[in-house]
């Protein structure tokens, strides 16, 4: 289809010619596009909730020195407080500041997960095109490796090779999770490239000669756009999930402010034994939220995706205006 | 019997590749693990044991032989069950200390696993089959937005609402200490009461996606003829939910079971390490902060091995529950 589309251009007008400049045009279709999935991202509850909340974490993040007005790594009141009119969030056994961890923490987190996502992605999109699309024993193979990395469990696989990495923090740990988490994407956008390749533009693509990674990023990616974006929340998703619990296990750089190292920390303290319960919940509730907010912005996507997963309002009510009878008599 | 075959050749291959891991991975690292170990010493220690070094490399085999003699060597080790030595454990064997941990989690999630997936499979069923009623609109999004959150932070949040404040459940441990571990009623009963609270948070997290895929799927099946004909011949309500569509709706979610169960393992980590439970997830926890390699590194190969098993017994119930593999 895109390849068709520069030879309608010499059959138009000069003036139809400018207005099509290949500068032009993207954006004014992603003006049309942008609000047109965000607005049906937005209409369902499920992902609107999703939206709203990572884009108020993401905010807290960018204005952390604005709203915590201490340092995370400052001593700045007296140890073991509850929360009160100072410390909204309390202060540790050390006298640190929970509040200021968590709003601070959430730069560190944040940023992890979508780097490590983003490294994860790249990967997964790269082998899962290329497997696809070259089939026979390329495809074979990158298959069998893929699977194998289904099958062996992640979080052990993450320990061990933490195990033997000399240095820890938040680039290591991007590092690893990107290069461990690709498989469960890989194996999903492997089956939507499949579905793909043998429609007519791909085939009118193969047939004029284009080089195979032309086609598999010019061709075949722009149609996968969605789908490598539901993979990228899924492993984004995963990434802060995985990077707190291996800091929360003690696998990360303590001395770094995250939402992992602040629960280490609350767990090496025993601070749940002792009754001080806000030095683990909010940090956890701030985990809990972001991980949550994807979560449900995925769910949102599959609501999509899958019509029938959504209530059928809509639909029944025009079958009842078209004089059929309502199609969920049966089973209410 | 074909499809057996080729998922066990697949097993096979898997495990290899989780060994071949385990070999390379120290040695792609940079710099060797011996470093790691030898950080943890304090100078005074090495200026004591100027030997320790060469010992530490002799117990651990690392850069005795080259890579491919040497890689010979340790599928050798690990065909023939011989991991070396627990260095944080010393002088236990690894396969020891393997066996004294891996019954207490096989205990832990194998239970809690089956009745996640049976609790989720039975409610998923249901939410589909009444849409919109009491089971699909609370219970549903609680399970999913429970099953969202990570699964340390259930687990310390069970420990301080379930465990300290209401003390329904003992919070630390498999048992109580005062007890040593033998087939006798007293410590079988203090283990499952142990058991109770990190069960419960492990049904807890993995109920949610068991329900929310069963729900998915079922929803479809529910439009199927072959249920409209059973409602039509006048069975009763339960039998056509669970005989007809749940019957028919079973078979996707099994496929997830992989990755379900892999993620379960994991869990068992965190939920091991915040309950203090002697089980494999602890000790791996602490063989890798502690550099005890050999135990750290037979543990990624026993949980492997437990997640290959657990897979190759659902191929076999696939092949009981869908007639096309069989014939395939």
């Amino acid at each position: 289809m895109a390849a068709a589309e520069p030879e309608a251009h010499l059959d138009g007008p000069p003036a139809v010619l400018a207005a099509d400049m290949p500068g032009e045009r993207p954006a004014s279709r992603r003006r049309l596009r942008l609000p047109g999935w965000a607005r049906l991202l937005l209409r369902n509850p499920k992902s609107c909730f999703g939206i709203v909340a990572l884009a108020a974490m993401v905010l807290v993040a960018l204005l952390a020195p604005v709203i915590a007005q201490n340092s995370p790594s400052d001593i700045v009141g007296l140890p073991g407080q509850p929360p009160n009119r100072d410390f909204w969030f309390g202060t540790t056994d050390q006298g640190y500041d929970v509040f200021a961890q968590v709003v601070w923490g959430a730069r560190t987190s944040l940023a992890v997960g979508a780097a490590a996502a983003l490294m994860s992605t790249v990967i997964a999109a790269t082998l899962g095109m290329l497997a696809a699309f070259s089939g026979g024993w390329i495809d074979d193979t990158i298959n069998l490796v893929t699977n194998v990395f289904l099958v062996i469990p992640a979080l052990p696989l993450l320990i061990v090779v933490y195990s033997f990495v000399p240095q820890r923090g938040p680039i290591v740990m991007v590092l690893i999770l990107g290069l461990t988490t690709w498989a469960v994407e890989a194996r999903i956008l492997r089956g939507q490239a499949l579905s793909l390749r043998n429609r007519d533009f791909i085939q009118a693509a193969k047939v004029s000669g284009e080089s195979t990674w032309r086609i598999v990023f010019g061709e075949l990616m722009p149609n996968m756009v969605s789908r490598i974006a539901a993979g990228f929340l899924l492993v984004f998703y995963l990434s802060i999930i995985f990077a707190a619990g291996l800091e929360f296990l003690g696998f990360g750089d303590v001395n770094k402010t995250t939402w992992g190292t602040t629960l280490y920390w609350a767990q090496n303290n025993s601070t749940v034994l002792q009754g001080e319960w806000w030095h683990f919940v909010f940090p956890g509730v701030a985990l809990a939220l972001a991980v949550a907010a994807l979560v449900f912005i995925n769910y949102g996507i599959d609501e999509l995706a899958n019509p029938r997963l959504r209530r059928r309002t809509r639909s029944s009510l025009r079958r009842r205006l078209l004089g059929l009878p309502p199609r969920e008599s049966v089973t209410s | 019997m074909r499809f057996l075959l080729r998922r066990l050749g697949f097993y096979a291959v898997a495990l290899w590749g989780a060994i071949t891991l385990n070999y390379v991975l120290p040695r792609l690292m940079p710099g060797s693990p011996i470093d790691g170990l030898l950080a943890r010493l304090s100078p005074a220690q090495l200026a004591a044991n100027p030997q320790s070094v060469d010992n530490l490399r002799e117990a651990l085999g690392y850069e005795k032989e080259p890579f491919v003699s040497g890689y010979i060597t340790y599928l050798g080790q690990v065909v023939r069950g011989d991991f070396g030595i627990s260095t944080s454990n010393f002088p236990s064997p690894v396969t020891e200390v393997i066996g004294r941990t891996l019954p207490y989690s096989i205990f832990l999630v194998g239970v809690a696993f089956l009745v996640a997936f049976a609790l989720g499979t039975l409610l998923g069923m249901v939410a589909a089959w009444r849409r919109g009623g009491l089971v699909d609109n609370v219970v549903t999004p609680t399970l999913m937005a429970v099953g969202a959150f990570p699964a340390f932070f259930t687990s310390l949040l069970a420990v301080y609402f379930l465990g300290l404040e209401a003390g329904w459940f003992p919070i630390q441990h498999a048992y109580d200490t005062d007890l040593s571990p033998g087939l006798n009623g007293e410590f079988l009963g203090s283990v499952i009461r142990h058991a109770q609270l990190p069960m419960l948070v492990i049904v807890a997290v993995f109920a949610g996606g068991w329900l929310l895929s069963m729900r998915n799927v079922m929803i479809n099946t529910i439009e199927e003829d072959y249920v409209a004909m059973a409602k039509a011949k006048g069975l009763r309500d339960f039998r056509v939910m669970t005989m007809y569509a749940g019957r028919n709706a079973i078979l996707p979610p099994l496929t997830g079971f992989a990755s379900q169960f892999g993620a379960a393992v994991g869990g068992l980590v965190f939920i091991e390490f915040v309950f203090s439970y002697p089980g494999v997830g602890l000790t791996l926890q602490q063989a890798a902060l502690g550099s005890d390699y050999p135990l750290a590194q037979a543990l990624l190969l026993v949980l492997a091995v437990c997640v290959l098993a657990a897979n190759f017994l659902m191929d076999c119930l696939y092949v009981v529950l869908d007639p096309r593999v069989r014939s395939a």
